[in-house]
């Protein structure tokens, strides 16, 4: 199958405090993303999923291995928090990422407008950040990330700091994204339940050093439903997988 | 039930006028300035005029000054002496504050000196530079500049230093080059550290300005201040006092305010 993204052997060694020696973040980290995968990376914090997430974006540079970015392969990014530019209007932060996207520059009001109104925000476009609850702010991150048309949608645990009524929503609103768009996705997670919810594969990690120990296929048919009892079976599984690999990894 | 006119009708305006006028925080405001008023005058009455001009011979004072053309002139020299001496500190103060919010190094090597001298009184610097340079206007704005440098270049050290890099990193995840992430996501964070430190800075040029010009100069506010002294003439000092922080007051309405009001429209508005 056509892999937007394959990382081989991926290592992020962090220098040593004065204290102890240095510590790895990641060892020898494997995987690929197919064109329109959604994958999800779970672990438990502080098993390297989030600096794996930053060496594929380009923030963090200084590692050893192989990321392979498909020809002309162009990256979205929802992180844990929204990241909006404050002095800026809900509507000019989409085109402040459509300016340097790859999309042509006749394009760059319509799709903002046409994100904003995929997402609900269509009404609140002149609005500043800082007058939109957290969900709405969340939503705008999501239209950004998408607005610019990427092949690949990296997001870092972008739910996790909402209540659970409005991550639910919000997995669903992506999740219709995702089927509308058929963009690949790698979603970073700690919450074995979201994992099984969105994910087509999910990679469990572990930490000390950050290794991928388990990979789970979800083969669920879609749209899934948050309160189905094979979701939740499945939910378990993996917590269980995830628990083991923590287990071995000790 | 609303009436829904599609416009506010003009009385409607005034009478909106009206009611900010005599809302509880402006007449607050208005009777503070009253009541000191009255306690100026009380004290000028029970104290003696020859110490404390009444409010009445002050303003007469300032009139006489303003309506012969005589504060005008020492007027603008003062302004000169100010602006070129805050230009100066601004723009070492943004060049230094930025280094040291930046580049851990540069903070190491000068945050001592950077607290050095802004604890060193301004009257220290106007005597060194009057010393080394001479009693010219070289030293003068030399002396003005370094003691306003230290308070502008601490407020746009901290600015930078509290540049949200995940900002920065969105930028840069969504293909902004470096150009753009420093003028368009670092740049927009500063800023409001920068208009603080201005402001620190003009509170301070202009108490300096005037210690230098007592001190050392022939011309300007300070040296009519000091004119005024050498003679007890104290309605003349109080009518330059007042003159100078009225020409404040109003730089502050009239500038300052819309500026940082366009500037920082998108910020949250602060309780109080």
């Amino acid at each position: 199958m056509d892999e937007v993204l394959s990382v081989r052997r991926l290592t992020r060694t962090y220098r040593g405090r004065a204290s102890g020696g240095p510590v790895q973040a990641l060892d020898g980290v494997t995987f690929s993303v197919a064109r329109g995968e959604f994958v999800c990376l779970l672990g438990p914090s502080g098993c390297g999923k989030s600096t794996a997430l930053n060496v594929l974006a380009g923030l963090d540079r200084d590692f050893t291995g192989e990321v392979g970015l498909g020809q002309g392969v162009r990256i979205g990014f929802v992180f844990q928090s929204p990241r909006l530019l404050p002095w800026l209007t809900v509507r000019q932060n989409l085109l402040f990422a459509l300016e340097t996207s790859a999309v042509p520059r006749a394009e760059w009001g319509r799709r903002a407008d046409d994100w904003l109104q995929r997402v609900g925000l269509g009404p609140f476009a002149h609005l500043h950040p800082h007058q939109l609850s957290g969900g709405m702010q969340h939503r705008a991150a999501v239209a950004r990330a998408f607005a610019v048309d990427p092949d690949l949608l990296l997001m870092d645990e972008p739910f996790t700091g909402l209540d659970e009524f409005t991550a639910r929503a919000m997995r669903r609103e992506l999740l219709q994204l995702w089927r509308e768009t058929r963009k690949s996705v790698l979603f970073v997670t700690h919450n074995c339940f979201e994992a099984c919810f969105l994910a087509d594969r999910i990679l469990v990690m572990s930490a000390g050093p950050g290794r991928i120990r388990d990979e789970i296929v979800v083969d669920l048919p879609r749209p899934r439903d948050d309160e189905s009892a094979e979701l939740f079976d499945r939910s378990v599984e993996v917590t269980r997988a995830v628990l083991a690999a923590a287990r071995g990894a000790g | 039930m609303e009436l829904g006119l599609p416009f506010e009708p003009a009385v409607g305006r005034w009478r909106g006028l009206g009611r900010r006028l005599l809302s509880p925080a402006v007449g607050l405001r208005v009777a503070s300035l009253l009541l000191a008023l009255l306690v100026w005058e009380g004290l000028s009455l029970v104290v003696g005029a020859r110490f404390i001009p009444s409010p009445g011979t002050t303003f007469a004072e300032l009139w006489r000054l303003i309506a012969s053309g005589a504060v005008w002139g020492q007027f603008l020299i003062t302004l000169e002496r100010m602006g070129i001496s805050f230009a100066l500190a601004l723009v070492g103060g943004i060049v230094v504050g930025t280094l040291m919010g930046l580049y851990g190094q540069a903070e190491k090597l000068l945050d001592l000196w950077i607290t050095v001298g802004l604890a060193i009184p301004g009257l220290c610097y106007v005597i060194i530079a009057f010393m080394w340079l001479g009693l010219n206007d070289r030293a003068a704005v030399l002396a003005i500049a370094l003691s306003t440098f230290p308070p502008i270049a601490i407020n746009v050290w901290q600015g930078t230093k509290a540049i949200d890099q995940g900002l920065v990193d969105m930028a840069r995840v969504f293909g902004a080059s470096s150009w753009r992430r420093a003028t368009r996501v670092v740049f927009p964070q500063v800023l409001p550290y920068v208009m603080a430190a201005a402001r620190s800075g003009v509170g301070v040029v202009w108490k300096v300005t005037v210690v230098v010009e007592l001190l050392g100069r022939s011309n300007g506010i300070g040296y009519q201040l000091n004119y005024n002294f050498q003679v007890f003439d104290m309605a003349g000092v109080f009518a330059w006092t007042l003159f100078f922080t009225l020409v404040m007051i109003v730089i502050e309405i009239v500038i300052m305010k819309p500026i940082e009001g366009r500037l920082f429209r998108w910020r949250p508005a602060v309780r109080g």
